[in-house]
């Protein structure tokens, strides 16, 4: 069945291993964990090895002024902050909202078909093939109830999916947090789930990954260590120890 | 065997495998030298240097004292950050935590390889012994296994370097495990 | 203490008087119960020493004239308009905003920053503050009404300008008049606007069984509550008139 779907590689080696070739072509994969683990630019490497086979990425931000996120960007042996510019769409969703007028806190079901509906207009006009929402979270934070969330990420996701679209969404997830993700719908309606972590092992903090989930693809469950460099992300296996756990 | 007898076998490796080395304490600075000599100079490929009991930068001096060029050398310290001792950074070192995040000593390996290296290269563990004071011996076999395995993939060699005063029954089965030879140097 | 005419006879004989120099009066009102009329007559009554502004936010000021010509009212009054202004930018704001609710937003303004984004920035509060600090005593202050910078603003910004406007008027012994429609905002805002004035005038248009029944009530009236009464209101050729309720005596 692995062969039946299209493949979009991410780009991270290891990771595209894991997944056996890649993120099978129109998923909405959640990119969940807490702050300060990667989620952002584990998401910017998928849109810039996009950009650099010739997907034009967009990245839509609710959290941060894409700017400052620019500034702070790694600078990859690979690909000049020119080039990602040029390949990649950078939109701050506030300005959005303000041009749709919706600047009410809590977003209502006409609210959110706009939302998507223009979403999908700017992936048809610019053929967008990579999609990162950084975090939908935040977005899921003006939704509010359950219902909402659920509509608008499978509505969204079916619509960018139709298109040809492989989506990240970003899930910042708090101590409190039971599952996967904030509010618990956003991973029931992904295609897949991505955990980043930081895992605490006698004193030393490692930075950790592991896909969870993943439709249309067999893939590893395995945690993988991480690490954020010039060339990309590397990841290689956690040692486990003969069977201890470290959790 | 003594070190005249360890170089001409190692001018008979012409391909990839691991290694272990378990060396006397008298032969363990002429053991490193002629490592560093045969790969880079003998074999002309890249060296990665796992350095876990003298810090890296004390290791390039005694090879500036003997002459040894060091362009082909990289070193992945995980020794300086624990003892302190990180100075400037220098352009061929990686430093990792401390020795016992055994996975960031392999990303930062890969980190090498794939940035600087895109080739053959031979790893050298120094050493095993000094790993196994930090790390319990399960997780230290996996480590190795594991890296052994995933520098086989690329075509590379691994050496790890063992000193027979400290190496215990369970050090020297690990070496065997995960080496395709081991060799005495006295 | 000095005491200013409401332009209406009999309320002034009501409030014993009319407005003492300093207060601040809040009038609130159900749609078409003709708060705005009284707005005007209370402005058209004032002392030809007495400096008066009247503020219009829903009104064009054409309008605001016509109306107090058609009352044979005299009109020397200074009329600001915020409201033409604010609507203008607001409504262009707005139009564009359900073109793109409709189409969805063009490629080209995708990538361009929010267009309106200075103007929203543009502080009616401060324009209207700035406006009054201007006067010099004594003068008269008419704002109709409330509703608008409710409306736009934060309700605890309105309030803060509201209490700096009363402080002004306060201490330098002018008179200022508010209007407000009841039944629109949260109790909050509403008490919140009554506990800073000095008076409260409402006017209620109430259906009866026979047709309408006008109400016009002192609600509050500083350190005077027996000034507070009902009575009631109709409209006349030469404006509002008040009469006593002899019934409900």
């Amino acid at each position: 069945m692995d062969n039946v779907r299209e493949r979009v590689p991410t780009g991270i080696e290891a990771l595209d291993n894991i997944l056996n070739g890649g993120v099978p072509k129109g998923n909405t994969v959640l990119i969940t964990g807490s702050a300060g683990t990667g989620k952002t630019t584990l998401s910017i490497e998928f849109l810039v090895h996009g950009a650099m086979a010739g997907e034009k990425g967009l990245y839509i931000s609710v959290t941060e002024a894409s700017e400052k996120l620019l500034e702070n960007l790694i600078n990859y042996d690979f690909f000049s902050k020119e080039m990602i510019q040029k390949g990649i769409i950078f939109i701050d969703i506030p300005e959005i909202y303000e041009k749709l007028g919706m600047n009410k806190l809590q977003f209502t079901l006409d609210d959110i078909n706009i939302l998507i509906q223009n979403i999908v207009k700017i992936v048809k006009e610019f053929n967008v093939k990579r999609v990162v929402i950084d975090s939908i979270t935040s977005i899921c934070y003006r939704l509010q109830t359950e219902e909402k969330i659920m509509e608008f990420i499978l509505r969204l996701s079916k619509a960018l999916s139709e298109l040809g679209c492989t989506t990240f969404l970003v899930s910042e997830l708090l101590p409190s947090a039971k599952g996967y993700s904030q509010y618990g719908v956003e991973e029931a309606v992904s295609d897949g789930i991505i955990l980043l972590g930081n895992l605490e092992r006698k004193g030393d903090l490692l930075r950790t990954l592991r896909v969870v989930k993943m439709r249309g693809t067999s893939h590893s469950r395995a945690t993988y260590v991480l690490d954020i460099t010039s060339i990309g992300i590397l990841l290689v296996p956690l040692l486990k120890g003969g069977g201890e756990m470290y959790l | 065997m003594n070190i005249d007898e360890l170089k001409k076998r190692l001018k008979e490796y012409n391909e990839p495998l691991s290694l272990g080395i378990n060396t006397s304490l008298s032969a363990y600075i002429d053991t490193i030298k002629l490592l560093m000599d045969e790969f880079t100079s003998g074999k002309n490929i890249h060296l990665i240097y796992i350095s876990a009991t003298i810090p890296s930068r004390s290791i390039s001096s005694i090879l500036e004292i003997y002459g040894i060029d060091e362009k082909k050398v990289f070193y992945v310290d995980c020794i300086s950050h624990l003892m302190m001792n990180v100075a400037e950074s220098k352009e061929n070192t990686v430093y990792v935590e401390s020795p016992t995040m055994l996975e960031n000593i392999m990303l930062k390996t890969q980190y090498i390889l794939n940035k600087n290296v895109k080739d053959v290269a031979v790893v050298v563990v120094d050493s095993i012994n000094s790993l196994a004071i930090h790390n319990d011996m399960k997780i230290l076999s996996e480590f190795l296994h594991l890296f052994v395995t995933f520098l086989r993939s690329r075509n590379s060699y691994m050496v790890i370097l063992s000193i027979k005063e400290q190496a215990t029954q369970e050090i020297m089965s690990i070496i065997n495990f995960v080496s395709d030879e081991t060799l005495e140097v006295d | 203490m000095k005491f200013v005419t409401t332009g209406i006879e009999n309320l002034d004989n009501a409030l014993m008087n009319g407005i003492p120099s300093g207060y601040t009066v809040l009038l609130s009102g159900s749609p078409g119960s003709g708060i705005e009329l009284f707005a005007k007559q209370f402005s058209s009554a004032h002392l030809p020493e007495e400096d008066t502004i009247y503020i219009t936010t829903t009104e064009r000021t054409d309008d605001v004239i016509n109306t107090m010509g058609e009352f044979g009212w005299k009109t020397d009054i200074r009329i600001i308009n915020i409201g033409e202004e604010f609507y203008r930018k607001f409504l262009e704001k707005e139009i564009q905003i359900s073109r793109y609710r409709e189409k969805g937003i063009p490629a080209e303004e995708i990538l361009r920053p929010y267009k309106f984004r200075i103007e929203k920035e543009l502080d009616i509060l401060t324009l209207l503050t700035f406006n009054i600090s201007e006067l010099r005593p004594p003068f008269r202050i008419v704002i109709d009404s409330l509703d608008f910078f409710f409306g736009i603003e934060e309700n605890s910004k309105v309030l803060s300008t509201l209490r700096m406007i009363k402080s002004h008027t306060q201490y330098q012994r002018g008179v200022a008049l508010f209007t407000l429609v009841t039944t629109l905002y949260p109790s909050i805002v509403q008490s919140g606007v009554e506990e800073i004035v000095d008076i409260i005038f409402t006017m209620e248009n109430i259906r009866t069984q026979t047709g309408f029944e006008k109400i016009f009530t002192i609600k509050k009236f500083r350190n005077h509550p027996e000034k507070v009464g009902v009575f009631r209101y109709d409209f006349t050729p030469k404006g509002i008139s008040i009469s006593k309720i002899a019934s409900m005596k």
